[in-house]
Formats: C-alpha cells, sequence, structure tokens
C-alpha cells in the first residue's frame, strides 16, 4: 500500500491567474450577451440555450463518470477522478445559468404560448406534460438531484483525503446504484424538455439516449484535455501516466462509437420508414446548408476519429490525443449547434455574434470555477484505497 | 479452505479461484468430466435432451411435409412463435460473446472461468435461432435463396430488407463466436491431449488441437488472434440484436416502429443470455463439483448484470409508454394500450413482472448471493424475455389499421412442440460440451490466479 504523504496541489497560473482570466471572459461574453439580448432577443435565446447544452452536458457526462467509476468498483480510474468530481460540481452554477432560458421560455417554446396551443390539438393533448407549471418543477428536480448527487460524490472523495477513511468508498459505491438510476431518468426527461420540445410535434424515444451518448464523449474528451494541460504545466506527471491517457482514449473511442450508432439509428429508422410526422424534424435539421452540417458530423464526429484512433499507437500518443480530443469537442460543439439552431436559422447555418458571446460568457465563467475548485483540494484522490492500483496501472 | 467473503475491504480484490487449487489440481478437477464415464444424471439428462430433439425434428418434418400452415399464423398476424423463437434464441446467443468480448477489452478477469461456457451456449443458442430462419421459408430446400447467390433466373434477395441483413449479421456472428470458441479451446484441447491416457483420446484431441506444443511463438499467435476476435466481436454483439430489431422497428407498424428498439433490444439479449448461463452454471458448478471457479463471486456478479440490464429494459418500456402518450398520435397509444389492456394482456403483464418486477430483487445482496432465489429468477427472466418478443410480434400484428382485420392469433401444437423441441437441440449439444469439452478454459484461469504472478511466493497475501 502506498499511499502519497503529500496531496499534489494545483499552484501558480493555473490556480490563480486563469480563473480571473475565465472570469474577465466570462462577465465580458455574458455582458455583450445582454447587450445583443435586447436587439435581437430570439437569437439571443436560441443561442444561450445552445451554449448552455453545451457546458450542461460536461457536467452531465462528467457526473456519468463519477457514478460509473464507482459502480464498477474501479481502480484504474481512480488519478484522473478528481477532475470529473470538480466538473460535475459546476451543476449549481449551471442550474443559475438556467435562469435566462426560464426568462426566454416563451421565446424558445412554442408550447408556451396558449393561443398556439388551443389551436393545436396535438400539443391540447400534451398539456399534461407541457405546460409551464410542470417544467419548471421538473427542471427544479432535475438540478437537486444533479447538485445533490455532485456534492454526495465530492464531499465524500475529498473528505476521504484528510481522513483516509475506507467506508467513505463503501458509501459511494453503495449509493451509485441508486444514483446511476437517477441519472437516467434526469436526463432524459432534461433533454426532452429542454432540446425535443423546441418542435413540440416531434418524438423520438431515443432521444435521451442520443445526448447522453454526446456528453459522455464529451466528459471522456475533456478530461483528456485538462490533464494533458496539467501535465503541460508539470502537474501529476509520474501519477497520471501514458497508461491512463490509453484507456481515457479507449473509452473516448468506445463511446464515440456508441454515440454514432445512437444517432444513426435514431436517424436511419425514421428515414427507412419514412412518416411525415417523424421526418419532418430531419427535414428541418437537413434544410440547405444544414444538410452540410449533419454529413461533417457523419464525417468529422465519427468516421475521422474511428479511422485516426483506431491504432493504439496514435491513442498512446500524447500530441495525437491532444489534437483528437480537441477535435472531438469541437465536434461535440457541432452537434448541439445542429441540434439546437435549425430551430432559429431555418435556412442554413448561420452563425452570430450572440453564439460566440454566450459560449464565451458560459464557458468563462464555468471554466473559472472548475479550475478554482480544483486549486481548492488535492489534485487527486491521494487516500483513496484503490489509488495504488490506479498508480500501478499498466495497460 | 478459503470461504468466499462478501469484500468490505476496497483496498482488495476478490480471489477469482478459491479452495486453494494449484496449477495441476486446476487441471486435474476441469478435465475429470472428459476424462471419467459420464455420470448418471448426464446419461439421464441426455436422453431427455435427444428425445426433445427427436420431437423438434419430427415437428420440422411434419413443417416441410405439409408446409407453413401447420403453423397458426393468419392474416394479419403473420409472425408468430417463429419469429419469437428466433429472436428469443439469438437473444440468448449474446451473453457468450459478451463475457468473451466484451469483458475482454475491459479487462474483466472473473469472466476467465465462466467465458467457454457461455461461449458454447451462444453457439448452440445461434443454431436453434438458424431453425427458424431455415425453416420459416417452408420450402427448405430452397432455402439458399436467402443468400446472395448468382443464379441463372438472375433472382436476387431484397437488400434493403432488414430480414436479408439478418441473414448476414447471424451468419457472421455465428462464424465468429464459433472461431472465438474454438481458438480458445486449443490450448485446453493440447492439455487433455498430453493427460490423455486412451489412444482414442490422444488421437481425437490431437487433430483438434492443431499441433498446440504451448511454445512461447504459439502463445503469442494466440494471444494476438484472440485480441483480433475480440475486437471483431465487439461490434457484432451490439449489430446482431440491432439488425434484428431493425426487422420490427424500420415498418410502420405501431408498437414496432421506435427508435430506441436497437440499443434496447441488445440490452434484452444480454439480459436474456446472462439469465440462461446463470440457469446453467448454478446446475454444473453443483453437479461437476466446479464451485471453486465458478464462485459466489461470479454469480453475484452476473446477477448485478441482469439487474443492470432488466433496468434498461424497464427503461426502454417506460420511454415507449411516454412517447406513445407524447407523441399525441392515436394509433401508436393505442398499440401500447392495447398491449396492456386489450386481449393479449396476460402476455404483457407476465412480460413485465419477469422482465422489470422481479430482477428487482437483486438490489439485495441476500438474495443475489442465494442459490435458489437466483435460479428462480434467472428462469423468470428467460421466461419474461420470451414474453416480450411474444408481445412485440404479436400485439402489435393482431390490431392492424382496418378492424375487419383483426384477428387473435393462437398457435398450434407443432409451434409449441417445435419450441419445446428447440431446448432439446440446445440441450443435446450442450450436455456434449459438458461432458466432451473442457467447460472452463483452463489457461485463462490459471493465469488470473495468484500463482500466475511473477512477484507469487507460495503464500496467500
Amino acid at each position: 500500500m502506498s499511499n502519497l504523504n503529500e496531496s499534489p496541489r494545483l499552484t501558480g497560473f493555473l490556480a490563480n491567474g486563469l480563473p480571473k482570466l475565465l472570469f474577465a471572459v466570462g462577465f465580458a461574453g455574458l455582458g455583450a450577451t445582454a447587450i445583443l439580448w435586447k436587439q435581437n432577443p430570439t437569437q439571443a435565446a436560441f443561442s444561450y440555450l445552445f451554449s448552455f447544452l453545451v457546458f450542461l452536458s460536461l457536467t452531465i457526462g462528467s457526473l456519468f463518470f463519477v457514478i460509473i467509476q464507482h459502480l464498477t468498483r474501479a481502480g484504474w480510474s481512480v488519478v484522473i477522478r478528481r477532475i470529473p468530481e470538480t466538473f460535475a460540481m459546476n451543476a449549481w452554477v449551471m442550474s443559475i445559468l438556467f435562469l435566462p432560458i426560464v426568462y426566454a421560455i416563451k421565446t424558445l417554446y412554442p408550447w408556451s404560448h396558449a393561443d398556439i396551443v388551443n389551436a393545436d390539438h396535438l400539443l391540447l393533448g400534451k398539456q399534461g406534460y407541457l405546460n409551464l407549471k410542470f417544467f419548471l418543477i421538473r427542471a427544479i428536480a432535475f438540478f437537486a438531484i444533479w447538485i445533490g448527487m455532485a456534492r454526495y460524490f465530492y464531499k465524500r472523495s475529498t473528505n476521504q483525503d484528510t481522513s483516509g477513511d475506507k467506508q467513505l468508498t463503501l458509501s459511494m459505491q453503495g449509493f451509485s446504484a441508486a444514483a446511476i438510476l437517477l441519472f437516467a431518468i434526469s436526463v432524459t426527461f432534461a433533454i426532452v424538455d429542454w432540446a425535443m420540445t423546441l418542435t413540440p410535434h416531434w418524438y423520438s424515444t431515443m432521444f435521451g439516449v442520443y445526448f447522453f451518448a454526446g456528453s459522455a464523449v464529451c466528459a471522456f474528451a475533456t478530461m483528456s484535455l485538462i490533464a494533458l494541460t496539467l501535465r503541460k504545466a508539470g502537474f501529476l506527471t509520474d501519477i497520471i501516466r501514458i497508461d491512463h491517457f490509453h484507456d481515457i482514449a479507449k473509452f473516448l473511442y468506445g463511446i464515440n462509437i456508441f454515440w454514432a450508432y445512437v444517432s444513426f439509428s435514431q436517424y436511419f429508422l425514421y428515414w427507412y420508414a419514412n412518416i411525415p410526422e417523424e421526418t419532418v424534424w430531419f427535414q428541418e435539421h437537413f434544410f440547405g446548408s444544414w444538410n452540410t452540417v449533419a454529413a461533417l458530423l457523419a464525417l468529422g464526429h465519427f468516421f475521422i476519429p474511428f479511422v485516426v484512433f483506431m491504432s493504439k499507437h496514435a491513442r498512446r500518443n500524447l500530441k495525437v490525443q491532444c489534437v483528437v480530443v480537441i477535435w472531438f469537442l469541437m465536434m461535440h460543439v457541432t452537434d448541439l449547434y445542429w441540434l439546437i439552431m435549425p430551430n432559429f436559422s431555418h435556412t442554413g447555418i448561420h452563425v452570430t455574434l450572440t453564439d460566440v458571446t454566450t459560449f464565451f460568457g458560459i464557458g468563462g465563467i464555468y471554466l473559472a470555477l472548475f479550475w478554482k475548485r480544483l486549486a481548492s483540494k488535492s489534485l487527486i484522490p491521494n487516500k483513496d484505497p484503490r489509488l495504488s492500483e490506479s498508480l500501478h496501472h499498466h495497460t | 479452505m478459503s470461504v468466499s467473503v462478501p469484500i468490505d475491504d476496497p483496498s482488495k480484490r476478490v480471489t477469482l479461484v478459491e479452495g486453494g487449487h494449484d496449477f495441476k489440481s486446476v487441471s486435474d478437477t476441469v478435465c475429470r468430466p472428459v476424462e471419467t464415464k459420464a455420470p448418471k444424471w448426464w446419461m439421464i439428462s441426455f436422453g431427455i435432451a435427444v428425445s426433445l430433439l427427436l420431437l423438434i425434428l419430427s415437428m420440422l418434418g411434419k413443417l416441410v411435409w405439409s408446409g407453413v400452415g401447420v403453423w397458426g399464423l393468419n392474416n394479419p398476424v403473420m409472425w408468430g412463435w417463429d419469429l419469437v423463437g428466433f429472436v428469443f434464441w439469438v437473444g440468448i446467443g449474446h451473453a457468450g460473446t459478451l463475457i468473451s468480448a466484451i469483458l475482454f477489452l475491459f479487462r474483466q478477469k472473473w469472466r476467465t472461468s465462466i467465458n467457454r461456457f457461455a461461449e458454447a451456449m451462444t453457439v448452440f443458442a445461434v443454431i436453434c435461432a438458424g431453425t427458424y430462419i431455415a425453416f420459416h421459408v417452408g420450402r427448405v430446400w430452397v432455402a439458399y435463396y436467402l443468400f446472395p447467390i448468382p443464379n441463372s433466373m438472375a433472382i436476387w434477395p431484397n437488400f434493403r430488407s432488414p430480414l436479408m441483413w439478418d441473414v448476414f449479421a447471424v451468419s457472421t456472428y455465428f462464424t465468429i463466436s464459433l472461431l472465438f470458441w474454438f481458438v480458445g479451446l486449443i490450448p485446453d484441447l493440447a492439455t487433455i491431449r498430453d493427460r490423455a491416457t486412451t489412444k482414442t483420446r490422444k488421437i481425437w484431441y490431437g487433430i483438434f488441437a492443431m499441433g498446440w506444443r504451448g511454445a512461447n511463438r504459439h502463445w503469442m499467435n494466440y494471444e494476438r488472434a484472440y485480441l483480433i476476435l475480440a475486437a471483431l466481436s465487439t461490434p457484432l454483439v451490439l449489430s446482431v440484436h440491432s439488425i434484428v430489431s431493425f426487422d420490427f422497428a424500420v415498418s410502420q407498424l405501431p408498437g414496432w416502429h421506435t427508435t430506441i428498439f436497437p440499443p434496447y433490444f441488445v440490452a434484452g439479449a444480454i439480459f436474456s443470455g446472462f439469465a440462461m448461463v446463470v440457469t446453467l452454471m448454478v446446475l454444473a458448478r453443483e453437479l461437476f463439483g466446479m464451485k471453486d471457479f465458478m464462485t459466489m463471486h461470479h454469480l453475484e456478479t452476473m446477477n448485478k448484470i441482469i439487474l443492470a440490464t432488466g433496468t434498461m429494459v424497464g427503461y426502454a418500456y417506460g420511454m415507449e409508454f411516454f412517447m406513445a402518450w407524447f407523441s399525441g398520435n392515436q394509433y401508436e397509444s393505442y398499440a401500447f394500450l392495447n398491449r396492456a389492456f386489450g386481449p393479449y394482456s396476460w402476455a404483457y403483464w407476465t412480460m413485465i413482472s419477469c422482465n422489470v418486477i422481479f430482477p428487482q430483487l437483486f438490489w439485495f445482496k441476500k438474495i443475489r448471493r442465494s442459490i435458489p432465489i437466483m435460479f428462480i429468477i434467472s428462469i423468470i427472466v428467460n421466461i419474461g424475455m420470451w414474453f416480450e418478443r411474444f408481445v412485440i410480434t404479436v400485439t402489435s400484428l393482431h390490431r392492424d389499421f382496418l378492424p375487419s382485420s383483426w384477428f387473435y392469433y393462437s398457435p398450434t401444437y407443432v409451434e409449441i412442440c417445435q419450441f419445446i423441441g428447440s431446448f432439446g437441440l440446445f440441450l443435446t449439444f450442450f450436455l456434449l460440451f459438458l461432458k466432451y469439452l473442457p467447460i472452463i478454459a483452463i489457461s485463462e484461469v490459471k493465469g488470473v490466479m495468484p500463482a500466475a504472478n511473477p512477484h507469487y511466493h507460495g503464500e496467500e497475501h
């Protein structure tokens, strides 16, 4: 048993300068969004929703990682677990950043207008689910679940840093089974509420799984990128080793195939049956230059990484891994952009200033809080009972 | 002798082989059924299995003689127990490859004592499924038309049909599973050959051991082949049942056409496959005295996977129901209400209770580790999964879009006996496997024992 005696801490620019810089970027971005919101509220609201979902997916995906590591009693991942634990803790800031969406409900969601609903027998039928009050109650429930679960794991994991109490690991394992259930239900309905009901007539049973798969890709890619950044800055260089990066890359590769499988199945089954009320969504998302974006996703999100990352040598080469994970993140952002924006920009892709300001606004604050929190505790769960297994991990 | 205790210390991992075995005693125990006379229970079971095999053969004979009219299918219920039986067996055939391939890639070492067993089960289950594909065409002597063989009449199968993709998917899956199973068997067949005391045994096992000498080079090739086959099998585990789900989901039929079908079918297949492994493992470990390898830890882990996949299936049921309502599509909503409260509601509620409710008992550690209860639940799960396919197939068909073509479907004795007989086909193969092949991967199990660790000094840590 080799516990690290002193806990590795984040210091220097990443701990102090970077969060300040990111806060500045974030507030500037949100400030600019506020100004631009007045000019074109619809555009700003959709841009905001898109950016919100990008960082929500990172939070969700990270929470999933933490839960599944405990559920499977994983040993290899202990040294990188603090990164997703910290990301998941940002669930609270996402709940505050959700408020502008509440403010813009009428702009975003057609079902929130009584006159539209009353003129539409399908929407009248959905009123029991799609109404303002229940929508808000659900949103509160989702955030309560995510914040609660993130705190549960983070608190116990960081308490273990000082106490080394093995009981904490057992209690996290015990809770992880219930957590994965709560996770599946909350994520499914959250994304149904916030993205699928933008086109309230359309439906797909796969939708929750599709968003979840993309979130997991995003979380694994981000985890790798953060670990690479730490490594570049000279932190944890002997602790998070090539073997860990290799395993992250394998999971990333596998989950990306899962994303492709789910997205393809969802598209393919509707394409094949060709029923108008189901294909309407794809009509909208394949219209004009959106078609090019969709093709780019098939090629760039799935096919290119599928080929490039297939080789073990590519996965174990950190330079290649760095390029690939950045590519993955770009593709994930494109995926969500393609998911949300055709609801606003019907004729084709049209990147606007608010897309950029909301992205940097939310992203700046989100990442600033992440780095600040990461600096506040040990960079690894340094008294985790399976730390030794993780430190000696070989693939 | 160390006793199996649940681990409470997270810094330690469970021992996968109990009972203080060394390498020799592992070989001795696993090879014993091959090297000794068949026990009485085996002879009796084999007799029963062969008579059931004769049952399916006579039913298939009747089918070929008279035509598919001997089944109870009608218009609109044009698929019945045939499709249900096919999907049931293909589903069971999923556990083996999952255990061998996916758990191998996930470095789940506990798989080593059950993978051989599960792979054999996979191969035989897919054979059972194959009988349905071959014989549902009626004129079985022209079943080669299932394959795109160039012919003078220029008749081709419909490449746009998922039934066609099934032919490719299932035959690929069967080929790879068989290869995987066989490649894994080679070192163990060589072990039996080297231990052989009779000439016949030496020759026959020698032929199939393919000249294995355990040389370093042999092991290197073996490991590489194993890894490649694992990588090839992994997408196949997903693809086979995804394509089976396409048989339903590409159609426009309410209750069949829904986007969650592919992953939902895969989860269901793993669910039923694991349940079947548990059923057979509980018996085999008892009858062959292999409790030290197939430990309570193995069974508990399997039960956890059953709980997980069963809950995924429950999630899919829930999403289907929610979206049927949410879609506002009256046909879709009707299809689901009709499932739950229509003439086949008895089948629907059997499915729900067997697949979603009973596996939830596995939340309790005591139940996960209780042999009789897990045995019963594993059988319940497979009953439930059979009913799932029945509910999907029949309830969606029996209410066509025009009420004038609404019919109730009941199977004839031929369908029932054919399905019962398919267990005979499965068990005949399986019992032969239990008797004539090493049911545990000897070399792989040795690899996860403490003695395989280069730092091992002969005492327990």
